[in-house]
Order: C-alpha cells, then sequence, then structure tokens
C-alpha cells in the first residue's frame, strides 16, 4: 500500500515518518515511534485509555489517522514525570490511589492535564464532568476525583508532597 | 451426612500467626509499589511485548449463533501479500487437540471452530499476516459458505431441544449439559413440617468482566528445542497452564508460559487458554513470532468468560416461630455453548449456602443447560454474589409475605457470634463470625433509624423511598478444585489449591520476591513486600519483587475467587518462617547465641533483651554466602 511522508512533534521530539493513510494515530504512536504508554482498550473511541494531547487538546488516538497528525503537536504519558521522578498529577494519583491496573491511567492523566492547563483549580463537579470522558473499570471513580483534588493542592502548594 | 451447627472439638488448625497481632508495616499506608511504572505509562502489558520478525494474528468470526461451516475457499486471502497463512479449523485440528475443559465427561472446544460454529463470534479461520491491518484485510477475503441450524437462545427451552438445535449431540440427545440434584441435611422432612414455605422465581442475568485490556498473546516456536513460548494475559497458568500443552500436542516441559501486566480481569482473563493456543498455533505454522490480541468485538462475543446466566425457583421453609429451617431449590444455568469449568460456578456457593443464617437443609436442583451464546467462565469472585442474591431475595420475600421486620427477621436467624465454628449443610466450617456486629455497624453507618423516619415523613407528601438491606456471607478465597469437584467423576480427591511464593536474601541482604501469578490489577507487590518486610523487620525499599514463568514456578493458583491476597500471604509467612530459621542460625553462631534467644529488628537479627548485640541482616547473608 501507498505511504504517505508526516512530520509530527511527539513529546518535543521531531520524528518523519511514511506511513500508510489508515494507520491509525494510536498504533503509530504505539509501534512506530515505540511509546507504548498509551494504551488501546476500544478502538471505537468509547474508553479514552488512548488519549493524548494534540496541540493541547485532548484527543481519542484510536479514532485518528497518523496522516491527520502531520505537522502537529503530540503529547503522550511519557511526557509526564519518570517513574522515579513524577509530576504532581501522577503523584496524586499515587497518593490517592488514583489506580489499580494502570490501564486507563495514561489516558485518565492526560485528560485531567488538558483540564488542569485550562483551569488549574477546578471544583469537584468540573473534574467529575471531564472524567465522564474515559472509562475505568477498577477504582470506581471516586478515587480518581480525589486524586485530581489532591493534584489541585499539591500544585497550589497548600500541602506539601506525602 | 455432616453434623450442622456449632462444632465443639474443630479440626486442629493450620494457623500459624495469631489474629489481632499488632502489626508496625502491615495496616500502615504504604504507597504501591506497582503504581510509578504505570504512572509513568512503562507498565508492560500484552501489547507492549514484541518480538523480533514477530507476524501478527487476526480472527475471522462467526456471524451465526449456530450453524455448520459447508465450505471454506482461503485463496484470495493467502494470495494477498503480506499474509503469511491461514489456518482453518481443519488444519488446526491436525496441529492442536481440544482446549481444556474440566467438565467430566469433557466438552469439545476447538481454538478454531471445527465442522460447526456454535455461537457469534467463534473463530473460523486464524490468518498471520506481517500486520494485523493486512490480517484483518485477509479476512475479508475468505468465503465461508455455512448452513445455518437453529439457534439456542432460552434456557428453558434448551432443556428440551432436538435434532439439529442440539449444540454437543455426542453427549446426549439435548442441550442438558448436565443435571445434578445435590441434598444436605434432611430437606423433605423440613419442608413437611414446614409451618410456611416461600417461594419466588428468581432472575440473575449474564453479564460479562470487560477490562478495558482485553485478552491476548504473543508466541514464540523455536524449532530447535520444540518449545514455545507463550506471553499472555492471563492467571492461572502455573496451576493448570500444562493443560495448554496438552492442547498444543506437546509435552508439558516444552511449553513456557510468560506472565505480563493484565489491565484488569474481573475474573474474565483467569485462563486463557483459545487465545494461548491461537498465538502458539500461529507461530508454529507461520515459522515465526506471532501476537494474537482480541479486539473488543473478539472480547464481547467469544471472551469465553461470561458470567452467570441464572433461572431459580426457589422456596423457603420457615417454623411456626418464623426460623428458617430449610431451603430448596432449582436452578438453570445458561452455560452458553461450552462447559469449560463444569458446575465449577456453583463451588463459590455451596460453600457459603445458607449465608449467615441457622438453615438446617438445602436441597440444590441443577439443570446446566447448552445455548448458543459465548460460554461462562470466572466472572468476579463467581459464585458467592448469585447465592447471596438468591438467598436474600426469598428472605425479603419472607418479610413481605409474613409482614415481619427485616432487620429483627434477619436477627432472629443469625448464626450467634458464640455458635462458631459451625458447620453448615454442606460441611464447610465457618471458623468465626459476628453477623449482629456487622449488621450494627452498616445501620449505625447508614443512620438507618433517621432514614426510616426520613422515609416515613416522604410518605405523607405522596414519596416513596425504598430501604433495601442485604445481609451477606462472603468467603474469603476460594479453590479453583470446585472446577472439578462437582463432577459425578471428580477424578482427583478433594484438596485445596495452592500458592505459592519464592524468597531469596542475596549476599548483600536485600530480598527478592518471586510471585507464582501475574500481576492482574490488584496490589500483590505491595501485599507481598509489606508482609515480608513485617516478618523480616527489614525496610520495604530493599525488597523487590518478579513474577514467575512455568520454567521456574511452583504451584500457584492465583488472582480468582477474590482469593490472592489471602493465599500469597500465607505463602510469604510460610517462605520467610524457612528464611528466619536460617538467619537465626547463622546468627547465633555471629553472635554465640542460641537461635531461639534471637530477634528480627529493623533489619537486623540481635539477642533478645540485648539492645547493640545484633548483626545486620546483610552480614548474616553475606556470611552464609
Amino acid at each position: 500500500m501507498d505511504t504517505l511522508q508526516i512530520n509530527v512533534t511527539v513529546n518535543g521530539r521531531a520524528f518523519q515518518r511514511r506511513v500508510e493513510p489508515r494507520l491509525l494515530l494510536s498504533d503509530f504512536i504505539r509501534h512506530e515511534i515505540g511509546l507504548t504508554g498509551t494504551h488501546v482498550g476500544c478502538e471505537n473511541g468509547v474508553c479514552g485509555a488512548c488519549t493524548v494531547l494534540l496541540d493541547g487538546l485532548a484527543t481519542r488516538a484510536c479514532c485518528m489517522l497518523a496522516v491527520q497528525a502531520d505537522g502537529r503537536r503530540i503529547e503522550t504519558v511519557e511526557s509526564l514525570g519518570r517513574a522515579n521522578n513524577l509530576n504532581l498529577l501522577q503523584r496524586a494519583f499515587w497518593e490517592m490511589h488514583g489506580l489499580q491496573c494502570g490501564y486507563c491511567t495514561p489516558g485518565m492523566l492526560m485528560l485531567m492535564t488538558e483540564l488542569l492547563r485550562e483551569n488549574p483549580h477546578p471544583d469537584r463537579e468540573t473534574i467529575r464532568l471531564r472524567l465522564n470522558d474515559n472509562i475505568c473499570r477498577c477504582t470506581g471513580y471516586e478515587d480518581i476525583v480525589n486524586s485530581v483534588v489532591r493534584a489541585v493542592e499539591l500544585m497550589r502548594g497548600e500541602t506539601a508532597v506525602r | 451426612m455432616a453434623e450442622v451447627g456449632k462444632i465443639h472439638s474443630p479440626p486442629p488448625g493450620r494457623q500459624k500467626e495469631r489474629p489481632d497481632q499488632r502489626f508496625s508495616i502491615i495496616g500502615t499506608r504504604m504507597l504501591r509499589k506497582e503504581d510509578p511504572r504505570f504512572l509513568a505509562g512503562r507498565g508492560r502489558f500484552i501489547d507492549d511485548i514484541t518480538l523480533p520478525n514477530i507476524a501478527h494474528a487476526a480472527a475471522l468470526r462467526s456471524p451465526h449463533a449456530h450453524a455448520r461451516i459447508r465450505s471454506i475457499d482461503k485463496s484470495a486471502a493467502e494470495a494477498l501479500p503480506g499474509v503469511v497463512a491461514v489456518i482453518t479449523g481443519e488444519e488446526a485440528a491436525r496441529e492442536t487437540g481440544p482446549l481444556p475443559c474440566f467438565a467430566n465427561p469433557p466438552v469439545e472446544q476447538r481454538c478454531i471452530a471445527l465442522g460447526k460454529v456454535r455461537h457469534v463470534g467463534e473463530p473460523v479461520a486464524l490468518v498471520i499476516a506481517d500486520s494485523r491491518y493486512i490480517a484483518e484485510d485477509a479476512i475479508a477475503l475468505i468465503n465461508v459458505v455455512y448452513e445455518p441450524l437453529p439457534a439456542v437462545s432460552d434456557m428453558m427451552e434448551a432443556i428440551n431441544s432436538r435434532g439439529d438445535a442440539v449444540l454437543h449431540p455426542e453427549r446426549g440427545p439435548n442441550n442438558v449439559a448436565e443435571h445434578r440434584n445435590y441434598l444436605f441435611g434432611p430437606v423433605e422432612q423440613e419442608f413437611a413440617g414446614a409451618a410456611h414455605v416461600i417461594k419466588r422465581r428468581l432472575r440473575w442475568s449474564r453479564s460479562g468482566g470487560q477490562p478495558i485490556e482485553t485478552a491476548g498473546a504473543v508466541a514464540a516456536f523455536d524449532e530447535g528445542s520444540g518449545k514455545f513460548t507463550i506471553y499472555v494475559n492471563g492467571s492461572m497458568y502455573n496451576y493448570i497452564g500444562f493443560t495448554i500443552a496438552a492442547a498444543l500436542k506437546v509435552p508439558s516441559h516444552l511449553v513456557n508460559i510468560v506472565p505480563v501486566d493484565a489491565g484488569g480481569s474481573f475474573g474474565s482473563k483467569l485462563f486463557l487458554h483459545k487465545v494461548s493456543v491461537l498465538a502458539a498455533l500461529g507461530s508454529r505454522v507461520a515459522g515465526r513470532p506471532v501476537k494474537y490480541i482480541e479486539d473488543r468485538i473478539d472480547y464481547i462475543t467469544a471472551s469465553d468468560n461470561h458470567g452467570s446466566d441464572r433461572i431459580y425457583d426457589v422456596e423457603l421453609a420457615l417454623d411456626a416461630s418464623h426460623r428458617m429451617t430449610a431451603l430448596r431449590y432449582k436452578v438453570v444455568d445458561d452455560y452458553g455453548a461450552y462447559f469449560q469449568y463444569g458446575l465449577g460456578t456453583h463451588g463459590n456457593g455451596f460453600s457459603q449456602t445458607v449465608g449467615p443464617y441457622k438453615i438446617r437443609a438445602v436441597g440444590a436442583e441443577i439443570y446446566a443447560v447448552f445455548t448458543n451464546k459465548c460460554q461462562q467462565g470466572a466472572c468476579r469472585g463467581f459464585g458467592s454474589e448469585v447465592t447471596n442474591f438468591m438467598i436474600e431475595r426469598v428472605v425479603d420475600a419472607a418479610v413481605e409475605e409474613l409482614g415481619l421486620d427485616p432487620m429483627g427477621f434477619r436477627r432472629d436467624n443469625f448464626i450467634g457470634p458464640d455458635e462458631f465454628p459451625y458447620q453448615i449443610p454442606t460441611g464447610n466450617l465457618y471458623d468465626s463470625g459476628n453477623y449482629p456486629g456487622a449488621l450494627d455497624m452498616a445501620l449505625e453507618m447508614l443512620d438507618y433509624k433517621s432514614w426510616r423516619e426520613k422515609q416515613q415523613a416522604a410518605r405523607t407528601q405522596g414519596r416513596y423511598v425504598g430501604i433495601g438491606v442485604a445481609s451477606c456471607q462472603e468467603k474469603g478465597v476460594f479453590s479453583a478444585t470446585e472446577f472439578w469437584m462437582l463432577n459425578r467423576e471428580p477424578g482427583f480427591a478433594l484438596t485445596s489449591s495452592p500458592e505459592s511464593a519464592s524468597v531469596k536474601i542475596d549476599p548483600t541482604g536485600k530480598a527478592v520476591i518471586s510471585l507464582h501469578a501475574p500481576c492482574w490489577g490488584n496490589s500483590p507487590e505491595t501485599v507481598a513486600t509489606m508482609v515480608l518486610a513485617e516478618q523480616l523487620a527489614m525496610d520495604p525499599a530493599d525488597i523487590s519483587v518478579a513474577y514467575s514463568d512455568t520454567d521456574h514456578g511452583l504451584p500457584g493458583t492465583g488472582p480468582g475467587g477474590s482469593r490472592y491476597t489471602v493465599m500469597v500471604t500465607g505463602a510469604i509467612t510460610g517462605a520467610a518462617s524457612i528464611i528466619k530459621e536460617k538467619l537465626k542460625r547463622v546468627a547465633g553462631h555471629m553472635l554465640e547465641a542460641g537461635p531461639h534467644d534471637l530477634e528480627f529488628r529493623s533489619g537486623k537479627v540481635g539477642v533478645k533483651g540485648a539492645p547493640g548485640l545484633e548483626v545486620a541482616i546483610a552480614e548474616v547473608a553475606m556470611q552464609a554466602h
């Protein structure tokens, strides 16, 4: 099958690749770039596990073609803190038990990264409404909401990291 | 017949640790050991596994619920550039045997349907190609001619199915997979002497686990050694994984199953035989490693792990003073197209078949039937939830019919706190409990009294507020032996199911725990670390956790039926006790003290009552090394 050349920036690094026009952005990120933190749960836009930021906007990577990302800027979970140096949002998820199996977690983190950039002080209701976008099957969501509330506190510098 | 009620001379316990101990690490708030890698997107899930020269598989799925496969034309698919192989059921049957089944006699299920499809989504052909995209292209080019057969979707009708509507004619003339009548205690007499009999028909509907990550496997067949390596996101590989080898028609030492992080299971990945065998078969045929990941539709229609689907006709016998005396039910259970765990999903229920109540006798007539649906598996600590639902619905029915107080009626029938250990009619021993205390606590947390008042106030305004109560027994663990112990001829004596852990202290005093079951979205590393740190008074930071494959694993049933935390805690406690003995023997020499005079304190072995007289675990470990 014919391929097209695309230029994308992923987590600050520029990539030039030839891809089939039908290649999903999720598969491009996972298998062409090798960043496997972006997960695939439904390939149907329902679960949100594949959520990345595209030019800063939370986007389902499974419902978009890689060629549509040409010339655009992608941020994945790997752009946040590293395992030995988590950022405040990740730290808050750790403290508040905002994950169990960890499969939906990257999507949740990217969705909340978008929220906290546009509104650094969201109230509980705002957080809940935005979390509507993604599915978690382990936690029952309450601890995820608590995690984001905690992240807001940490970012305000009101309390120290535990 | 087992005696029912308080047992005055219970069998001796094997408990090594006393309850109500004070702990320094267990019970404290420790951040989960598993989390940093998941938070950084560095988990190792099945689709994250890749191997050199890997090929990708996709399955052609049956669009029919029930049909004969008349012919398969795969020539166009095979001609597509990038396609490595197209495998039909007949070809698969030359390389593989039936998938594991614990019912006796077993029900034949093939990794790729052979001759007939029995549910929508059942694999009809497997395509191996250079990419998943090409494999899916090729699927669309396979031409299958089906002869549709009557589809059985109603479990009551399944009992009387005839002719072409019978899914497995070799097992009998209808779709009854199994029909058993279990009697525990004098059921007939209790009902004959009952003052009241409460009857209800109850419906428990089908469900599916549906974790966000589907099931998948990556397999590599090594021609040189004749050995398969299979990465899979299932569990139980160190318990019944050897049956995968049988399905692949090789001896068990020629299959090594390697665990990966599982993105949730909820029971539905308990034993992933189909994806494992498909990927392994594909690898042997293609001569390349093969990845096979079910997509969401594959998983919904053909996960092999749907939940219980039952219709109960239940009767509860009461005496004149409203004491529950006996419970009797007939249940039809829609197992779908296959019967992998036999009647196993009723085993958990039997272990707590009277709930928290002093019911003296139980009768259970079970019809397991075949229908043209995905088969049942394990779903969410399976079995006990349905039994609890059934008991509590009929208890509420008694409350309603006899005009009783829902709390008072339950309390009057509870096994009392002073009646433990208590043997229930099926023979299980409840070791301890305080049901009135638990109910009091729940009512207090809910502020039940004030809700009853609010309910009354709402009534006067014409608003109807319902308050429900359920008082459930929930078993601590499960034993997978229920997969076969309910067979007419179980094949094995009744035992428990094992759990293992290995602990190694290296020469520098750091510990590595090997678990013989996977990380399944629970917290095995955190649990294991806390238990070992407690036992050896070690710093949790000095402990790491690894997962054994089947080449190195000891018997371990793994997470399933809500058992793992309890069972692995016992395994690590056992392993720690062996290491403690050894550390004390060596430290005793170093300190010139008897092992009995030694204790563990903050990373050291020291002489009791002699602060400062101690050696670090690291020093002992290096000495022993």
